[in-house]
């Protein structure tokens, strides 16, 4: 298990090497969503000199209309400086896959939370695949269980900002003054919402749009020992929105270090995301009411309209009918059942019926404690 | 004749399929109880799909599932299943943006398989990919202009599907986790908190005064009918348009215009017609935030912002009601959802041709009682209008 991390400069680069890392990854202003340099490939060359494995990282996502453009500075770029690139849009992946034969770094942290996908995108890469990026809301007992199903080098983000909203649009430069804008520069901001209670999201905007990040960043380094059982093959640091030099020491070995000093010198808030457990889709239980859903075969229908004191109009949306005599139940909004016999039975011209078929609206008895949505049953 | 493209409306309830069915969609998209992206809409059980199915199939009409959230490991327990039984029932196809998810469609079915606008197919190589996959449509990403969406098609071989109308994801679809790491809700498996149309005070860090306050992550919504004639001269094989968690009187409206759209083009090869005008008001009638063309021309700029709260005060027409039963000659039964009183006047939606503006002279309870005004959640009798039918959807203007 090894670090890995991004050089945003030639100072980076030597800080990079010093802490004996053995691979880089390098932005490109053009193919990559963040990048803090324009020098990209003097910090390619620089790295290679210095006997770095070298990531080009080409993770922004393009419509069909930028694809040829990107593609032309793809190749302007010379192949001997870098050694790996790393994809995010399945577009570049294929077009990678048939146009270089450079080995291919996988980013799969968005989707791509099960097994079953994962091992596709691990055949259809095949032998150019070089390492799969796993999603961080993936628990780590998921991570455990895919380390030992996936045959391929398997990376994470243990430490760093966490990307939230990544849109192609210019969110931030049309709240400012056009005297305050130099286009080519990153705009940065915090955003903040009374509707939520967090407070400073970090905002950029860049040439590739406008990219949201958690008010805290992901921090696993506490349970190094828990990430040394996933035998993850590289952990990613990634502050390129810090000061690299006053955190690099930290980062030499992840199986020897102790990172409770990071942990208190740190200077953004700290989450483990979903390290722990993911339990993300609970809450949906409570978006809407399953009460008056229809369960079962014994479905009439659903109580459209009560009078009280006089009947209750019921919808009858089922492929059964209803007849007089028959013994229903309710299950009303709330939850609670009632039972009652059709005593009376009339059609919509308010005329009795045997039967009302179903299809048709059926007016019975009133029956006290029922509400319009209930839903209709025959009772056993 | 000219060809068009299908018109896929949604319907996130059997009721709701229906009214898009019945007001010409020549495709739904629904969702099944699981599976899907909207966990908060009313979706079908299994049974209601059958029906659903049943009922568009009699109308011509085809019904896609959607299988879009990226699914975890334990969601793939019970989808094995449930694509075995909607494949029993004759779905035409799912509506899928996770591999893993295409793995155990195509175990446990034939079923077509499009590509959810989650995935982000954004380019050809990209559809490429997809097609290898087994995919034989794509949605594409709200990104893409119509003339990329038709190099798309020509350069990967593939049936291409793009959004016509609705609401617009501002970030590209699938790759937006706010909910997720705020919330505690899986945006990506039908949980989206809807951060994006929050108020946000944004601070330039630049030793301003004030903080900039702004809607400035919340979108326009998309209309596509200016241009629908650059979709069918692209060759897009479906205009979709967005939201499931919508009114009966949206299905029925985006139904409506755009089939009968469509439907113009098909017999006269253009648009050149005072109805364009029409539809494009009728589109101005259901709730909606300022429209936009978003990215079906050029690329989305400021302008595509929605800058103000979430109301709906300015709503030109409020949905009354929906014909559920008629008794011919005498009465039509309306099935009340917005209160309307003796002396309003009331317009009727018929499937085909122009709206039945009608004055209410007379209302009554079905036992007969004549009443001066209706409640909502209750059914009301007003005389018959000739040429209605059920699901016909009732408006009224807003006073």
């Amino acid at each position: 298990m090894k670090f890995i991390t991004y050089a945003c400069s030639l100072h980076d680069l030597a800080q990079i090497k010093d802490i004996n890392h053995t691979e880089v990854i390098i932005n490109h202003p053009d193919l990559s969503r963040i990048c803090f340099h324009k020098n990209s490939l003097e910090l390619m060359n620089e790295a290679k000199k210095l006997g770095l494995r070298v990531i080009l990282e080409f993770d922004i996502l393009m419509t069909e209309g930028q694809f040829d453009s990107t593609m032309d500075i793809f190749h302007s770029i010379p192949n001997d400086l870098y050694d790996v690139i790393r994809v995010q849009d399945v577009g570049v992946l294929e077009y990678i896959l048939d146009k270089s034969s450079k080995p291919i770094q996988f980013i799969a942290e968005t989707g791509n939370r099960n097994l079953l996908g994962l091992k596709k995108w691990v055949s259809y890469i095949g032998q150019r695949l070089d390492r799969l990026v796993l999603s961080i809301e993936l628990s780590s007992k998921t991570i455990l269980e895919y380390r030992k199903e996936l045959g391929c080098p398997l990376e994470l983000l243990c430490l760093g900002r966490i990307l939230l909203f990544y849109t192609p649009r210019n969110l931030l430069s049309p709240l400012k003054s056009n005297e305050q804008i130099v286009s080519s520069d990153f705009i940065k901001a915090l955003g903040e919402s009374e509707e939520s209670p967090h407070k400073g999201f970090p905002l950029v905007e860049n040439r590739h749009g406008t990219f949201m990040f958690h008010i805290k960043d992901l921090f696993l380094l506490d349970k190094i020992e828990d990430l040394k059982q996933l035998d993850l093959d590289f952990l990613r640091i990634d502050i390129r929105h810090l000061d690299f030099d006053r955190y690099r020491k930290y980062f030499s070995n992840p199986i020897a270090d102790d990172f409770n000093e990071l942990k208190s010198e740190y200077e953004v808030d700290k989450t483990r995301g979903y390290f722990h457990i993911n339990k993300s889709d609970v809450l949906f239980k409570k978006l809407k009411n399953y009460r008056i859903q229809r369960k079962d075969e014994s479905y009439i229908g659903e109580v459209v309209e009560i009078v009280k004191s006089d009947y209750m109009a019921i919808q009858l949306k089922s492929n059964l009918d209803l007849n007089l005599g028959q013994k229903l139940k309710f299950i009303t909004p709330e939850g609670k059942e009632q039972s009652c016999f059709v005593h009376t039975l009339k059609n919509s011209s308010y005329a009795d019926q045997e039967v009302v078929h179903k299809g048709h609206l059926a007016l019975i008895n009133y029956f006290g404690g029922i509400w319009p949505k209930s839903q209709v049953y025959l009772a056993e | 004749m000219f060809k068009v493209p299908e018109l896929l409306s949604p319907a996130g309830s059997l009721d709701k399929l229906k009214v898009a069915v019945s007001y010409g969609a020549s495709a739904v998209y629904v969702g099944g109880l699981k599976f899907g992206l909207r966990s908060a809409a009313d979706n079908f059980t299994n049974t209601e799909l059958a029906e659903g199915v049943d009922f568009a199939h009699k109308h011509g009409s085809l019904v896609y599932v959607v299988l879009n959230g990226f699914l975890h490991d334990h969601d793939l327990d019970e989808l094995g299943s449930f694509v075995e039984f909607i494949a029993s029932i004759g779905v035409d196809a799912v509506i899928v943006s996770d591999l893993g998810v295409m793995q155990v469609v195509s175990e446990y079915s034939d079923i077509d398989i499009h590509l959810s606008t989650q995935a982000s197919c954004l380019n050809a190589h990209s559809a490429k990919l997809w097609k290898k996959m087994g995919v034989t449509r794509v949605v594409l990403g709200r990104e893409t202009s119509i003339a990329e969406a038709k190099k798309i098609k020509e350069m990967a071989g593939v049936e291409v599907e793009m959004f016509i109308h609705g609401s617009m994801c501002m970030a590209y679809s699938g790759n937006c986790v706010i909910s997720n790491f705020t919330q505690g809700r899986d945006s990506n498996r039908g949980g989206c908190a809807h951060s994006c149309r929050f108020e946000y005070s944004i601070d330039f860090e630049q030793n301003e005064i004030e903080k900039k306050r702004s809607y400035f992550m919340s979108s326009k919504d998309l209309n596509g009918l200016r241009v629908l004639e650059e979709f069918i001269k692209a060759g897009i094989d479906s205009v979709k348009v967005e939201g499931r968690m919508k009114s009966h009187l949206y299905a029925a409206t985006m139904s409506k215009v755009y089939s009968e759209a469509l439907d113009y083009y098909k017999k006269h090869g253009h648009f050149l017609s005072d109805a364009l005008k029409a539809w494009d008001e009728e589109l101005g009638r259901v709730t909606h935030r300022t429209y936009a063309q978003a990215n079906l021309i050029d690329k989305a700029d400021e302008t595509t912002i929605f800058n103000e709260r979430e109301h709906d005060s300015d709503n030109q027409f409020v949905m009354v009601g929906r014909v559920i039963d008629q008794i011919p000659n005498e009465a039509l039964i309306i099935e009340v959802r917005n209160a309307f009183n003796i002396g309003d006047k009331i317009e009727v939606l018929p499937f085909e041709g122009k709206v039945k503006n009608v004055d209410i002279d007379k209302i009554f309870q079905l036992n007969g009682e004549e009443i001066t005004r209706t409640k909502p959640t209750t059914l009301v009798k007003i005389p018959f209008i000739a040429g209605c039918d059920n699901n016909n959807i009732v408006r009224m203007r807003q006073s």
